[in-house]
C-alpha cells in the first residue's frame, strides 16, 4: 500500500484497505495451514485430535479459497471501475498474485497434511518428522512474507527470498538420505514415496512463498524484481544438532552445498 | 519495429524547445520557468490539474497567448531551433495545426472548411489540386467515407465527433508540422473518442502532436511521453509507460492515482 496521503475518492481507499485486509487474512490462515500441516507429522496422536486436526485444515482451505475468489473479484472490479494507476495499479496486480500464490499454499499445506495422516501407520514414522526442517524454514519464510505484507521491509524481504535456497538444499540432501534409506530398508519404499512427496511440496511452498516476495517488492519499488547476489545456503545437513533422523547414512556438508546452489 | 521508431526519433533533435517560459496574467504569473523538449512525430500529453499552465503551455507554442489582454510570456521557444518569437506570428500559426475542446467548424460547408485556409495560403494551384488536398485531407481525417456524398452540406449538420474529425482535417490541410490538441475529445462520446485517440496515433507517424487532457487513461493511450503540469511547474515528463506505472515524483504519483486534485 502506499504512504501517500488518501485518495480524494475515499471509497478507493476503503476498497484497496478492504483488499489489503483479505491478503493478511489468506496470510494468516496459511501460516495456521502449515502449523497443522506439520502438526500431522507429530508421532503421537488421539484419533479424535487427528480427526479434529484435518477438520481444521479442510475448514481453513476452503476459507482460502473463498478469499482468493473474493480478492481476484475485487481487484479485477477495482481495475475496471477505477482505472488505477502508478502504486495503485500495482497493488491491485499485486494483489492477485499474492491472493492466488497463498491459496496455491494453502493447497500444499493441505497435500502435506494428507501425507502426513496417511503415514500415520508407517513404521518408519519416527523418521519422518525431519520434515519439520524444511517445514521451520518456511514458516519463518511465512512469517516474514506476512510481516513485508503489512508494511514493506526490504531488507526482511531480501532475507525472506534468500531463505528459498535453504528450503531447497533441506529437500534435496532429505532426498538423498532417504534413497539411501530406502535402498537399505526395501520395505520402507511406499512410506517414504509419500514422505518425500511432502517434503517436496514444503519446497515448492517455498517457491511460492518467494514469488509473492518478488511481487511485493515490484508493489514497492516498481521495479521487476532483479535477483541479487546470493550467499551459500543454509549447511543444515550434518552439521552440529541438525544432523537428519536417520543419521547412519549421514549426509556430506558438500553435498548439501551443492545441491543448495541450484536454488532460484 | 516501434522500439526501432522510437529510437530513430529520439535521436533526431527536438522538435519543440522550451526554456525557462514565464507567463504573467497581468500580475499573476501562470507558468513558472517551464523547460521542455518535445521529441518530433510523437504525441506528447500534458497533464495535471485545472489551472496548471498546460493549455497556457500549449498556447505559448502557437503565440495565441499574444492576443490576450495583459498576458505577458518570456524565455525561450523554438521549433526546429528557430526562436519562435522571431517569427511572423502568422506564418508560425500556419505551421502550427490546433484543435480545441469543442469542434468549431465554420458557419460553411464541409468542403469549404477543409478548403478555407488552404486558399488563404495558396497552397493550390487548380481546382482539382484543392479538390485533391481536400479529399485527402479528409480521408486522413477518416472523416472521407461518412461525408463523400454531402461535401456541400453544411458542416453544423455533422456530429460532434464527425465535427472534431472535420477540423482535423481542415487542421491537417495546411500540412503543418505540429497539431496541438486542447482537451480535443473532451466534448465527445466514448465512440468519437475513440475515433480520434485512433485518428491521433495515425497522425504521429507524420506529426508531431501535443495534448492536453484531463483524461489520464487518455494521456496513456495515445501519447509517448507524458509531461506532468502543477502549480505553473513541470515537475515531471518522461516516456507515458514509466509515468503511469513509475512515476519518479511524489507529486505526480499522487496526482495519477487521484490523491492530490
Amino acid at each position: 500500500m502506499s504512504d501517500d496521503p488518501h485518495h480524494i475518492n475515499r471509497t478507493f481507499d476503503e476498497e484497496l484497505s478492504r483488499l489489503h485486509d483479505m491478503l493478511l487474512r489468506m496470510g494468516s490462515l496459511v501460516s495456521q495451514q502449515l502449523d497443522s500441516a506439520l502438526d500431522t507429522f507429530a508421532i503421537t496422536h488421539e484419533r479424535d485430535a487427528r480427526a479434529e486436526l484435518m477438520d481444521g485444515i479442510a475448514q481453513r482451505e476452503k476459507a482460502l479459497n473463498d478469499l482468493e475468489r473474493r480478492v481476484q473479484e475485487m481487484a479485477i472490479n477495482l481495475a475496471a471501475k477505477r482505472q488505477p494507476m502508478a502504486s495503485d495499479l500495482r497493488t491491485i496486480i499485486v494483489a492477485m498474485k499474492v491472493s492466488d500464490a497463498f491459496e496455491a499454499i494453502g493447497d500444499h499445506c493441505a497435500s502435506i497434511a494428507e501425507k502426513g495422516s496417511a503415514l500415520m501407520h508407517s513404521a518408519y514414522r519416527k523418521h519422518f518428522t525431519e520434515i519439520a526442517k524444511p517445514c521451520a524454514c518456511a514458516a519463518q519464510m511465512l512469517e516474514g512474507v506476512v510481516s513485508c505484507c503489512r508494511k514493506w521491509d526490504e531488507s526482511l524481504a531480501l532475507k525472506v527470498w534468500q531463505k528459498d535456497r535453504d528450503i531447497n538444499a533441506l529437500h534435496d540432501a532429505l532426498l538423498q538420505e532417504f534413497s539411501k534409506f530406502m535402498v537399505k530398508n526395501p520395505n520402507s519404499i511406499s512410506s517414504v514415496v509419500d514422505f518425500l512427496s511432502a517434503v517436496k511440496y514444503v519446497e515448492r511452498l517455498g517457491d511460492r512463498l518467494k514469488s509473492i516476495v518478488e511481487a511485493l517488492y515490484y508493489e514497492a519499488d516498481g521495479e521487476i524484481f532483479a535477483p541479487p547476489p546470493l550467499k551459500p545456503p543454509l549447511k543444515a545437513i550434518g552439521k552440529g544438532g541438525g544432523k537428519v533422523a536417520i543419521n547412519k547414512v549421514g549426509t556430506k556438508k558438500s553435498d548439501a552445498n551443492k545441491s543448495g546452489n541450484r536454488a532460484s | 519495429m516501434q522500439q526501432s521508431l522510437e529510437k530513430q526519433n529520439e535521436k533526431e533533435p527536438p522538435k519543440i524547445v522550451a526554456r525557462g517560459v514565464n507567463v504573467y496574467y497581468g500580475e499573476k504569473q501562470a507558468l513558472f520557468s517551464v523547460g521542455l523538449e518535445v521529441p518530433p512525430r510523437r504525441v506528447t500529453a500534458l497533464i495535471g490539474p485545472s489551472g496548471c499552465g498546460k493549455s497556457t503551455f500549449l498556447r505559448c507554442i502557437n503565440r495565441m497567448n499574444d492576443v490576450i489582454d495583459g498576458c505577458r510570456v518570456e524565455g525561450f521557444i523554438t521549433i526546429d531551433g528557430m526562436d519562435i518569437f522571431s517569427l511572423d506570428a502568422v506564418g508560425l500559426r500556419a505551421r502550427i495545426g490546433m484543435v480545441f475542446q469543442k469542434p468549431n467548424p465554420f458557419p460553411k460547408s464541409i468542403y469549404e472548411n477543409v478548403a478555407y485556409g488552404v486558399r488563404i495560403h495558396s497552397l493550390a494551384k487548380t481546382k482539382s489540386d484543392l479538390d485533391a488536398i481536400v479529399h485527402h485531407s479528409l480521408k486522413r481525417a477518416g472523416l472521407a467515407r461518412e461525408v463523400s456524398d454531402r461535401l456541400h452540406d453544411p458542416a453544423y449538420s455533422l456530429s460532434g465527433g464527425q465535427q472534431q474529425r472535420l477540423c482535423i482535417a481542415r487542421a491537417i490541410a495546411l500540412q503543418p508540422e505540429l497539431i496541438l490538441m486542447d482537451e480535443p475529445c473532451s466534448a465527445l462520446d466514448p465512440i468519437a473518442t475513440a475515433r480520434i485517440e485512433n485518428l491521433i496515433a495515425e497522425l504521429s507517424r507524420n506529426y508531431t502532436i501535443l495534448i492536453v487532457t484531463h483524461s489520464m487513461q487518455q494521456a496513456a493511450r495515445v501519447s509517448h511521453r507524458t509531461v506532468f503540469f502543477h502549480l505553473g511547474r513541470v515537475i515531471e515528463s518522461g516516456a507515458t509507460n514509466q509515468i503511469f506505472t513509475k512515476p519518479r515524483r511524489k507529486q505526480t504519483e499522487r496526482y495519477i492515482t487521484g490523491r492530490i486534485g
